[in-house]
């Protein structure tokens, strides 16, 4: 190699070096002072929709230090939010269960915790769509039976892949073909009549049956299979601010309760419109607080918000990782005990005289409805 | 020691001169030392007659300095008799011509001139012995007798080595040949080298330094660890069958869509090229067309085609389609408009000149495209196979991506990046085989 190839290469290695420098270490400033905080949530995600109140209402800033500072950023899937948060680009995250669990598995490149519950329910994550000319079934169990030999697809390795796969362990079928789509292109397929079923999440599951696109025929509630939320922190953010953990977890609660009250219903809606695109305020309705008929699966009981990690929030933890452990999606059967801190909404809970479940989304009369 | 030092030093000066001529210009320079170790030096003043026309054809000359007149005689039919050279002017090359014995031309010395004599069949013997290297100069002579020497061509043919001609070499042989003379120089070595820092640097920043932002990286040793594992963590190594699947059935996409694109997208250029009317009709939409990312194209692909292995086949082909086709039409208007008014002259219907003139003269164009195509369509495979739903590198990145199975998203763009690399390599090799025109014109020109 002669001079200027090697000076070629240093250089090059020094600018990346450098570049790679100017990302500055997670910085948050001392307990007390005011911080600035990057939160990623999934208004996607109806389950995690504690995110969108935070944001459109602003309770965290009733605890935060004053002068600080909250950044929202959308994630369509959590898989981007885990991304962005392993990656240091997001401190806080709203997901679903799969996706909150698989963060705290990849120690080796971020340390990332659960700090509370956003609900847990049956048909938030866990609903069975299938096309529209599908016949009409009595009742969900004979819909879950028409599944085998049929196309199926799921956004592998999340909640639904979890519930799909379960449903047919329990009722013994099998597909023709169990495909891994993501849910834009399950919608398309949909609608080029591709597909016979698939397992989808709130607020499209609502929003593919209000286009005609497909119908819900059964959900976690036919085979008693739940799906939860999560809300994530980062361990150095919990480690150098224990002040901000409480004061968001306070404002978490209060939202999680904002949402559960029924008079609050149009109010969420409309925060719920406002940050997404492609969703009328009736589908976003639906996704929450309509009721499905229960020969589908429905019922009157929409989200659980239990808040802190009880014994059904953990067994659920403990068995979607056993799911992902089987589908090699973590190099772990089980989570790290301290990967669940459970402190921090136990505390809160003490302090302002409350006990988990917190409060209940139940189904509101379809006359309250948005036209 | 002297004596040593005074024959290195007209070694030396005899490879100077040798290297200004025409045919040894470019000769490897162990070549150009052995021609030399068996010149003989002679010196003629002003107006010495060096041969005549008729002479036995026994050495060859280069002029090392002074001047020479070398005239033909009226029979040999050259287009210009009289030829003067100077230094590096190279003369007496009868000898080389098949079935030819004796001089073409007399030759004298217009001022005192210094000339470097090699015995013909010593000469012919040498660069007998490095076929390839020897071959080389004996084209170039055969090149030099023709132009410099305005010489019916009929007449200048050398007679042939023992060895191959280049003309005469296979496909094979020259790209054997390319490679050797690839291997010979610093390309890949240096090649080497880049591969060494980058890995190094990837190393040293994840594992090493854990630089901000690389720390976060899958490191080195954790995707070699995790890709040749009997047990891989996240079920994909060179060890499971999974993963030769998913080459195989993204191998076998890319193929059919680069097949198609190849197909439709050479034709369309070609009649992009070829037309106006044509182009001024389809090219603005074409255009438009172009720019338009592949994911965009994924729903509707999938409403459009039932089938939806025919819809990962159509996201995979359309960015390779506009690749080929646009380097076809460039290709076709890069050809020179007098080969087409000399095949017009000539007597050429339209159809003709689109046979052996337009086709052939876009090739190399072409082949530029379709490696771009192959590529192009290999970096369309990830947002293609979002739609398949099983298998392939591109579902595997994706998947991977989804649920945050780092090595495994480094795995599959490795593989994908060898698998497209060997692809492109194949579509050059072909390329060769059918330009072996362009592939001796590179390797002449050590390239």
């Amino acid at each position: 190699m002669n001079r200027r190839h090697f000076i070629a290469a240093a250089s090059s290695i020094a600018a990346a070096a450098s570049l790679s420098g100017a990302a500055l270490a997670q910085e948050y400033g001392k307990p007390g002072g005011p911080v600035t905080v990057v939160v990623g949530y999934q208004p996607y995600y109806t389950q995690s929709w504690s995110g969108v109140v935070m944001r459109g209402k602003k309770f965290y800033e009733k605890y935060l230090p004053k002068g600080s500072n909250v950044e929202f950023q959308i994630g369509l899937q959590g898989a981007i939010i885990v991304n962005n948060m392993l990656a240091g680009k997001q401190h806080i995250g709203y997901m679903g269960d799969m996706p909150s669990i698989v963060a705290t598995t990849k120690t080796e490149v971020a340390d990332v915790r659960l700090v509370a519950n956003l609900g847990l329910a049956y048909d938030q994550c866990n609903a069975f769509l299938v096309r529209n000319d599908a016949p009409q079934f009595k009742n969900d169990q004979e819909a879950i039976r028409w599944l085998a030999g049929k196309t199926v697809a799921v956004p592998k390795g999340s909640c639904t892949d979890r519930f799909a796969q379960a449903t047919f362990k329990r009722f013994n079928i099998q597909p023709k073909e169990y495909l891994n789509q993501n849910i834009e292109v399950i919608t398309s397929n949909f609608r080029a009549g591709k597909l016979d079923a698939a397992v989808m999440w709130q607020p499209t599951t609502s929003r593919l049956v209000d286009e005609g696109l497909a119908r819900l025929v059964a959900t976690g509630k036919s085979v008693q299979e739940n799906d939860g939320g999560f809300l994530a922190m980062r361990a150095d953010l919990i480690k150098a601010r224990p002040d901000v953990v409480k004061a968001w977890l306070q404002a978490e609660l209060d939202a999680q309760l904002f949402i559960a009250d029924p008079k609050n219903a149009a109010e969420v809606i409309k925060m719920a419109k406002e940050q997404t695109t492609g969703f009328s305020e009736k589908v976003l309705w639906n996704s929450l607080y309509g009721r499905y008929p229960d020969a589908a699966g429905g019922g009157e009981m929409r989200n659980t918000m239990h808040y802190t990690f009880t014994p059904e929030a953990r067994e659920l933890i403990t068995r979607a990782a056993t799911f992902l452990h089987s589908i090699k999606s973590i190099n772990t059967e089980k989570v790290r005990p301290e990967a669940i801190e459970s402190k921090w909404t136990e505390e809160i809970l003490k302090e302002r005289g409350l006990k988990a479940p917190i409060a209940q989304v139940k189904a509101l009369p379809a006359s309250q409805a948005p036209k | 020691m002297e004596a040593a030092a005074t024959a290195n030093g007209a070694v030396d000066g005899a490879v100077a001169a040798l290297r200004e001529s025409t045919p040894f210009g470019d000769a490897s320079p162990g070549l150009l030392a052995r021609v030399a170790a068996i010149a003989r030096a002679a010196r003629y003043p002003a107006g010495a007659r060096i041969y005549s026309a008729g002479d036995d054809a026994d050495d060859i000359f280069v002029v090392v300095s002074g001047r020479v007149d070398h005239v033909f005689t009226p029979e040999v039919g050259a287009r210009e008799p009289l030829k003067r050279m100077t230094r590096g002017g190279v003369f007496g090359w009868a000898g080389l011509l098949l079935g030819q014995t004796r001089r073409l031309a007399t030759v004298t010395a217009a001022e005192p001139t210094e000339v470097l004599r090699f015995d013909t069949e010593a000469l012919v013997a040498l660069l007998e012995s490095e076929s390839l290297d020897g071959g080389r100069v004996m084209e170039r002579f055969a090149g030099m007798i023709q132009r410099e020497f305005t010489l019916p061509a009929m007449l200048s043919q050398v007679r042939r080595l023992s060895g191959p001609l280049t003309e005469e070499m296979s496909s094979l042989s020259l790209t054997m040949y390319r490679l050797s003379l690839w291997l010979k120089s610093p390309r890949p070595y240096l090649m080497v080298i880049g591969f060494a820092l980058f890995l190094g640097f990837w190393y040293l920043a994840v594992e090493v330094w854990k630089l901000p932002r690389f720390r976060e990286m899958p490191g080195l040793t954790s995707v070699v660890k995790e890709w040749v594992s009997p047990n891989p963590t996240y079920g994909l190594s060179l060890y499971t069958e999974e993963y030769y699947q998913h080459i195989v059935v993204s191998v076998w996409r890319v193929t059919k869509a680069f097949v198609l694109a190849t197909l439709l997208g050479v034709t369309f250029g070609l009649l992009l090229g070829w037309s106006r009317t044509f182009k001024d009709y389809v090219f603005p939409v074409f255009e438009m067309l172009r720019p338009i990312p592949i994911l965009a194209w994924v729903p509707l692909a999938i409403v459009m085609f039932i089938a939806t292995e025919s819809a990962v086949v159509y996201l995979a082909f359309l960015a390779s389609f506009f690749a080929t086709a646009l380097n076809t039409m460039l290709g076709v208007e890069s050809i020179d408009e007098s080969y087409i008014r000399a095949a017009d002259c000539l007597g050429a219907n339209r159809r003709q000149v689109f046979r052996h003139v337009i086709i052939p003269g876009a090739l190399p164009f072409i082949f530029t495209g379709l490696q771009i195509s192959v590529g192009v369509s290999w970096f369309s495979l990830v947002a293609a196979e979002m739609v398949s739903g099983q298998y392939g590198l591109g579902y595997v990145i994706n998947t991977s991506y989804m649920m945050v199975r780092y090595p495994t998203i480094i795995i599959g763009m490795v593989t994908l990046g060898i698998v497209g690399y060997v692809t492109s390599a194949m579509v050059r090799v072909a390329g060769d085989y059918m330009m072996e025109w362009r592939v001796r014109e590179l390797a002449l020109s050590e390239r």
